[in-house]
């Protein structure tokens, strides 16, 4: 989608310079116009929710206070806890600062003669008036909604809605009173300084999922169903609206009486009162005669999270506006607990959720930028190793083609499982010219435990180029330069490079593939002495007892377990049947271990196999993933396990458990399990998300629908 | 799939690689039309293209130091701006009638919603029996103070009308179209799971389903106060 921020508001207008994530602009002179500051920016306003955040009684003087106010309530509050941070790419948050000639609001006193609820026989007793933006009037009565406007707050609400704000769905109008209250509804929060995020949060549930309350009072409720998906009249667990997120061994109703909690016998150890679905009578303000979902959800008592049904409604509703898929999907340690994490890359953001060897959780949630910091695009580029030795993964990211320049970036821990920018090269770095059509390849060059990349641009220059970044661990540096000539390989665009230690001596050495440039296709080898190349064997058409043709297709991986990382070689399309051969390195010159002609042991191969390389039976022999969805009627995932001199295959045809194998779908290979070797996929393609173990057969640990979720109970779908 | 059966034949007109004769295992042909490495002179220089600065051992390529705040990453620049955007009606709901009591044009992309999520109201709005947009108004018509500390309970006042915002596609209509424009308010009398919507009016595909609220047929800019006929007529004219 294209991103029309830039047209999105009146640049005079806007402080654009200011974000969250780093400090405002030069102190100095309080300001003293009016203005806006966008605090959250997920996209073009009509495909997100847009809130708009207003002040009322902040003089010049009190702007930071303001700012300060607006940053712990929404970005750090509400968007940064559980539904609404996970979704934040649904959301845009502009900031209106305006400056109101007096410091704090107008005030009103009441006299509730002694009733509280009711407000019909109350009188005010005072008004002080100050000269505010708004000029609302707080008064601390609850049955007065803690405040009120003046006749002349609704247009100059809308005035300045107008004149600041490109579109809004929610406004949150800050007054600057330090007491507690609050006045919700119709889109609209007001409130004072002295409220917690998580009231709010409970009112955007109202605002933005059209949530009913789920809590109690005396009242008796005797009328029909209601609307709302979260308080129901109906007992019969067949037909209760959120039937599918019951246990079948939770009893319905669950609990009975005035406000009940769990009283159809003893509440099951273990329990969680916001996440565990029953049927509890008492909700939508009732005490009787209407049930909810769970015993205490944020539409109840404002703290615990949302429970299963609200926050389902919430994420179905926003889900078109994050406009999220599974399609940009990569595997990565990030806090080195030997379990691979997901990193999903849409658009301008990125989420990392955690495994924990049998299930993923979201951990981290980033929209527009990380502070540091790098802007995410969607054609970011994401390379994960670990770069600085830490033994968790980081993340290196290039852009060459959504900015006015190259942009290179290091992502690392920001120690809150999350990432920021740690390093970042704009356009160039000494020696090195970032171009669009750069190549980088993560590889430990130099055998000192940090990755460092390899950058090949075969287009863009005179000559094609190819450098060694190496990273300290907080940034790269670029020790070596080939310029057309790599160590006595005649580079052209065509050039196909593959990572792997073929020696074993600890630096990782570079396989290059030529099919395309030349009159017979060839293949080098060039090993690492730590910070430059030299070939230590180049094979003309033929590879060791392997004819070479342009459709050679390469996968290296130390498939003897010896050390040294040796070839797997497929070709599918230039012989009249599909080949597979297995060349082993002794460090100096590969030798051809085994082929398969046509037929290997367990899978009769199809020229459009496809291969990626693991280690699925742990014992320290490069295996392969392969698949197959277009040759035969149905797909077919297999593993080809290797015992270092011979493969033997296993697949699955069709589904593997709940997944059903199609062409969109994509793998990769990892180890989320944390046991020995990298014997899991995650599976991806536009709505789900699978992650399928090996062992001890190909079945689907976890399947997900839409995003990562995890109930106690039952699923989004 | 069997792999004990012979293999397939992708393609009888190549040979097998075991067929393969020899060249392959000899030294490559030199002709005319050859393109060997060897050959080569190095490097290949492809003078359209410009060439990248000599490398320099003397530039040791230091670690950049990060500032604490680095500036926003260059935007690339586009020539013309894009030429989308969507009008917003400040709509207002009172005693079942439906009345524009504001309006602005907004550039950009408008969501096309297919799925809707049916609780709280929804709106939608036709022209010639066409659907332009639709939308949810989830929260409307009441005004709930917040809890007492302490307690849970909002004191809930309804309210005798509501606003909201009704969003149209721009290039869908224009201010000509306004007397046509058909806009309704529904209420979903029973939530419908895994509502998919066809291209047909909300009310023909869900007449068990909704309920009108309340409707406005054709906007008459000539009726509208003389404030909100100017920003109407400014949001429609592009
Ligand atoms: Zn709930």
């Amino acid at each position: 989608m294209p991103d029309h921020k830039s047209k999105v508001l009146d640049q005079g207008a806007v402080d654009t310079a200011l974000h969250v994530d780093r400090p405002g602009p030069m102190p100095g002179a309080a300001p003293v116009t009016d203005s806006v500051t966008q605090i959250l920016s997920a996209g073009p306003v009509g495909s997100k929710l847009n809130i708009a955040v207003l002040g009322d009684g902040f003089a010049a003087a009190d702007q930071d206070a303001y700012n300060l106010k607006v940053q712990q309530l929404l970005i750090d509050g509400v968007f940064g806890h559980d539904y609404f941070y996970e979704d934040n790419q649904a959301f845009n948050i502009f900031r209106v600062n305006l400056i109101s000639n007096a410091s704090g609001v107008s005030t009103r006193v009441y006299d509730e003669h002694g009733t509280h609820d009711n407000p019909k026989d109350d009188t005010i007793v005072s008004t002080t008036m100050k000269d505010t933006a708004l000029k609302y009037i707080f008064s601390g009565s609850w049955a007065h909604c803690w405040l009120e406007g003046t006749a002349d707050t609704a247009a100059l609400v809308q005035a300045a809605l107008n004149k600041w704000v490109p579109d809004y769905d929610l406004v949150v109008i800050l007054l600057n009173d330090p007491r507690y209250g609050g006045c919700g509804g119709g889109g609209f929060q007001v409130v004072p300084l002295g409220i917690g995020w998580e009231v709010l949060a409970h009112e955007f549930g109202h605002g933005t999922g059209g949530l009913a309350d789920e809590y109690c009072t005396s009242n008796v409720y005797s009328g029909g169903e209601p609307g709302a998906v979260n308080v129901t009249i109906n007992t019969n667990r067949n037909t209760l609206k959120w039937r599918n997120f019951v246990n079948p061994s939770t009893p319905i109703p669950t609990g009975t009486g005035q406000c009940s909690g769990y009283t159809a016998g003893a509440k099951p150890a273990g329990w969680s009162d916001s996440q565990d679905v029953g049927l509890f009578e008492g909700g939508g303000a009732n005490g009787r005669g209407m049930y909810r979902p769970v015993i205490n959800c944020r539409m109840n008592g404002n703290s615990p999270e949302f429970c299963p049904i609200c926050y389902t409604t919430l994420k179905n509703k926003m889900h078109p506006y994050t406009g999220r898929t599974f399609l940009k999907c990569y595997a990565g340690d990030f806090n080195g607990d030997g379990k691979s994490d997901l990193l999903m890359h849409n658009g301008n953001s990125i989420m990392i959720c955690r495994s924990n060897g049998a299930q993923l959780d979201v951990v981290f949630s980033a929209v527009e930028r990380v502070p540091g910091s790098w802007q995410f695009k969607p054609n970011d580029r994401f390379y994960i190793g670990d770069f600085n030795g830490d033994g968790k993964d980081e993340v290196a990211v290039f852009n060459g083609s959504d900015w006015g320049m190259e942009y290179l970036g290091l992502l690392a821990d920001d120690g809150k499982n999350g990432l920021k920018l740690i390093a970042r090269y704009d356009n160039t770095m000494p020696n090195w010219d970032f171009k669009k059509d750069d190549q980088f390849f993560v590889a430990d060059f130099n055998g000192d435990g940090k990755k460092d990349l390899i950058v090949f641009n075969g287009t863009n220059w005179s000559m094609p180029y190819l450098g060694m970044l190496q990273c300290s661990g907080t940034g790269f540096s670029l020790v070596r330069r080939y310029d057309g000539n790599f160590a006595g390989w005649q580079m052209t665009a065509g050039d196909k490079f593959y990572v792997g230690d073929f020696d074993g001596d600890g630096k990782q050495d570079l396989y290059v593939f030529n099919g395309d440039n030349w009159s017979i296709p060839y293949l080098a080898m060039h090993r690492s002495t730590g910070n430059a190349y030299t070939m230590v064997k180049r094979y003309d058409a033929n590879l060791a007892g392997w004819n070479m043709t342009k459709g050679d297709k390469f996968y290296p991986g130390d498939f003897n377990g010896d050390g040294k990382t040796d070839l797997y070689v497929f070709n599918g399309e230039n012989w009249s049947i599909a080949y597979l051969a297995m060349m082993a390195s002794n460090g100096a010159a590969v030798s051809m271990t085994r082929r398969y002609d046509g037929n290997a042991p367990g899978w009769q191969m199809r020229k459009n196999d496809q291969h990626y390389v693991a280690e699925i039976s742990g014992d320290n022999k490069a295996d392969l993933f392969v698949y197959n969805a277009t040759d035969w009627g149905k797909e077919y995932l297999g593993t080809m396990i290797s015992d270092g001199a011979n493969l033997a295959c296993a697949w699955k045809e069709d589904w593997v458990g709940e997944w059903n194998l199609g062409s969109v779908d994509r793998f990769i290979p990892c180890n989320f399990e944390g046991a020995a070797g990298k014997r899991d996929l995650f599976v991806h393609n536009q709505n789900w998300f699978g992650m399928i173990k090996a062992t001890p057969t190909l079945t689907l640990q976890k399947l997900y629908y839409k995003y990562i979720h995890n109930y106690r109970y039952g699923r989004n779908w | 799939m069997d792999a004990t059966a012979r293999p397939i034949i992708e393609n009888a007109k190549l040979p097998t690689m075991t067929d393969a004769v020899a060249p392959m295992q000899q030294a490559p042909a030199r002709d005319a039309n050859s393109r060997l490495m060897d050959d080569a002179q190095p490097p290949l220089i492809d003078a359209s293209k410009p060439t990248m600065g000599a490398f320099t051992v003397d530039q040791p390529g230091p670690i950049r130091v990060i500032p604490r705040v680095l500036p926003d990453q260059e935007p690339r620049l586009t020539r013309a701006a894009p030429d989308t955007s969507y009008v917003v009606l400040r709509m207002r709901v009172q005693d079942g009638k439906l009345a524009v009591i504001g309006s602005k044009r907004v550039d950009g992309p408008l969501l096309a919603e297919e799925e809707i999520v049916q609780d709280g109201l929804t709106y939608e709005a036709l022209l010639d029996d066409k659907r332009l947009s639709l939308g949810s108004v989830p929260d409307f018509g009441e005004q709930r103070s917040y809890p007492r500390p302490g307690t849970t309970e909002h004191y809930v006042t309804v309210l005798p009308s509501f606003d909201f915002n009704l969003r149209v596609p721009s290039d869908r209509i224009s201010l000509q179209d306004l007397p046509k424009l058909k806009i309704s308010l529904y209420r979903f009398k029973v939530p419908v799971p895994d509502l998919k919507l066809g291209s047909q009016p909300l009310r023909a595909q869900l007449a068990q389903e909704v309920r009108v609220v309340a409707e406005l047929n054709g906007i008459q800019l000539a009726k509208l106060p003389s404030n909100v006929q100017e920003v109407v007529q400014r949001a429609f004219t592009r």
